[in-house]
């Protein structure tokens, strides 16, 4: 793995708003401080839940009890808020439209392209949008489109509000993960950069050139696929499956007195990966054609299913290609001086799944990439 | 480069304005706090100086009849003090010996001799010009004036009355006798109250009655005080 550095652009200082994340088991919680010309890790926090995610975000006050908590338990300051609403929330859509056309406001002509996608009043979404593409005397544009429903984000946040927290943005996964790469690689290489996020029940792909946002899609590839597959095979419960993965994994080179669990795992489940190499393929000609043939330089992954031991080996063999699980991104943060002595004989738990919300802080602290 | 933002403008509007108005109600609560903090401060403040001011009052108020009866006691004082000064005066004053001594010195012979003599002491109050008289005389070492009533202009005076009845064998020689008495320093005023002719077997004489005034305390020119 690969020393990475944060650019010095940044500037200023103070303390950024708490990127703060509920992802499938975990409340994820990171803030960041600026720190001369660079930024240092002043907060982050990694609570399981004491409920499932869907169960806790219906009660209030156990989500008030956890965040404050979370709040409580590390040196986090302020209750500004960037979140992302949870996964399922938002979905994020690559639209194609044609500039210039009857319409001159080019959220217009989203919106118009959007709505033909939607089910019910348009009224009913909060959409923003992104452009991707927009090269000089070339009409044809690309943006990818956030879309949620209306009811939805207002039900999230006034459940933040509830819980004492003032959210400044609401953002998406894919941007979060964009914003933490581009710091992580460093602003001026433009390095073509893959990301394979996975979830439980879906999973995404984000391509990103240098600061530059160029792709990002959702496939309908996750964790919960892949339990079922095998949950069916052995005859096992899926959550007996989801321990067996998280222990042995499918890394059938461990040479551990395991192995045979994880040939036997990884055999189950390679078929399922062949529609994801399939669009992962895609995503690499795609990057190489919007970037001159530039290829990617790193693929990463993070989420669900890179938690299972061997899951990169598998993906590199099937794709060819060296594939890292996401470097820890809190570890490119220096940790302000308090944060170290307080850190001192703490064993923190630091998990590439911190990615998301440490994007989320880096937009706290007014971080452009 | 834009960011992604998916809270609803309307929505954001709103929580800006319940937050402006929040803040402005935590504003004007904190000033109302701030108003009835300080209301209660200069209250209490205001409490204890009534309380000081009345404890301070109360002082005074007994300091003030202390001080009365301190001066009803100096009053009673001096009233008692001039009391015993004249006392002491009247007591005191030209002693009869000196009075019969002065009195021997005007007979120097036998033809004036005494049937009857009365002797009176007391004080008499002064007028204005006799205050001056007795002032140029104290001043001169002779009189001792005594300051008796409340005011400086009230004088008192302690003088001495005799009343002389007597005999002499003739008027020439009462009236060298009472030339004598006013030659003394110590005797005032010399009245001739009453002479008559009696003729008895042994020859005639003149009976008198005098009324001499003796200076106060000049004989000895001793101070009252």
């Amino acid at each position: 793995m690969r020393g990475f550095s944060i650019g010095k652009s940044f500037g200023g200082g103070g303390y950024g708003a708490i990127g703060l994340e509920f992802a499938l088991d975990e409340l994820h919680m990171v803030q960041l401080n600026r720190k001369g010309d660079g930024i240092a890790l002043r907060a982050q926090a990694l609570l399981e839940y004491p409920l499932p995610r869907d169960t806790l975000l219906q009660s209030r006050e156990e989500c008030r009890a956890l965040l404050k908590h979370a709040l409580a338990s590390e040196n986090f300051r302020g209750r500004e808020v960037i979140s992302v609403l949870p996964s399922g929330g938002a979905r994020i859509l690559p639209v194609t439209y044609t500039a210039g056309g009857k319409l001159d406001d080019e959220g217009e002509i989203i919106l118009e392209a959007v709505a033909d996608r939607l089910q019910g009043e348009i009224s009913d979404y909060v959409i923003d949008y992104m452009p991707l593409r927009a090269r000089e005397g070339d009409r044809d544009r690309v943006a990818m489109v956030a879309v949620a429903r209306r009811d939805t984000v207002i039900k999230y946040l006034d459940l933040l509000g509830h819980c004492g927290l003032r959210v400044q943005a609401l953002d998406v996964g894919p941007m979060a993960i964009r914003r933490l790469v581009s710091a992580l690689s460093g602003s001026s290489k433009g390095e073509n950069v893959l990301v394979v996020n996975f979830g439980y029940a879906s999973s995404y792909l984000t391509v990103i050139s240098g600061r530059r946002l160029l792709f990002d899609t959702e496939i309908g590839f996750g964790e919960r696929q892949l339990l079922e597959q095998v949950s069916g095979a052995l005859d096992m419960e899926p959550d007996r499956v989801h321990q067996l993965a998280l222990r042995h994994g499918i890394d059938v080179e461990s040479g551990s007195r395991h192995a045979e669990i994880s040939r036997a795992l990884r055999e189950i489940i390679q078929p399922l990966f062949l529609d994801l190499i399939d669009d992962i393929h895609k995503a690499l000609v795609y990057a190489a054609a919007e970037s001159r043939g530039e290829p990617v330089k790193h693929v990463y992954m993070l989420g669900s299913i890179a938690r299972w031991p061997g899951t990169a080996d598998l993906l590199g063999t099937m794709l060819n290609l060296q594939i890292e699980t996401i470097p820890d991104p809190l570890q490119a943060f220096t940790p302000t001086q308090k944060r170290r002595r307080r850190m001192r004989n703490a064993v923190v738990a630091t998990r590439p799944e911190m990615a998301v919300a440490t994007g989320l802080a880096l937009r706290g602290i007014g971080v452009e990439h | 480069m834009h960011d992604v933002d998916l809270i609803p403008s309307d929505y954001r509007l709103r929580r800006e304005l319940i937050t402006l108005l929040r803040q402005y109600g935590m504003l004007a609560g904190i000033i109302l706090l701030i108003g009835l903090t300080a209301t209660g401060i200069l209250a209490f403040m205001n409490q204890s100086l009534s309380d000081r001011i009345s404890q301070l009052q109360g002082e005074q108020a007994i300091s003030d009849q202390q001080r009365i009866q301190l001066e009803a006691l100096r009053g009673s004082r001096d009233r008692s003090k001039r009391q015993l000064e004249l006392l002491t005066q009247l007591r005191s004053g030209t002693s009869a010996r000196e009075i019969f001594v002065t009195l021997d010195r005007a007979l120097e012979s036998d033809r004036v001799w005494f049937r009857k003599w009365t002797f009176k002491r007391a004080m008499e109050a002064l007028d204005e010009a006799q205050i001056q008289l007795r002032q140029q005389l104290q001043e001169q070492g002779f009189l001792i004036i005594i300051p008796v009533g409340q005011t400086d202009q009230e004088y008192w005076e302690i003088r001495t009355h005799m009343t002389v009845d007597g005999e002499a064998r003739d008027h020439s020689a009462l009236s060298e006798f009472v030339a004598r008495l006013f030659a003394q320093p110590a005797i005032e005023d010399v009245k001739v109250l009453q002479t008559s002719r009696q003729a008895t077997l042994q020859g005639a004489f003149v009976k008198f009655q005098l009324a001499i005034v003796v200076g106060p305390g000049t004989l000895n020119r001793r101070s009252a005080y």
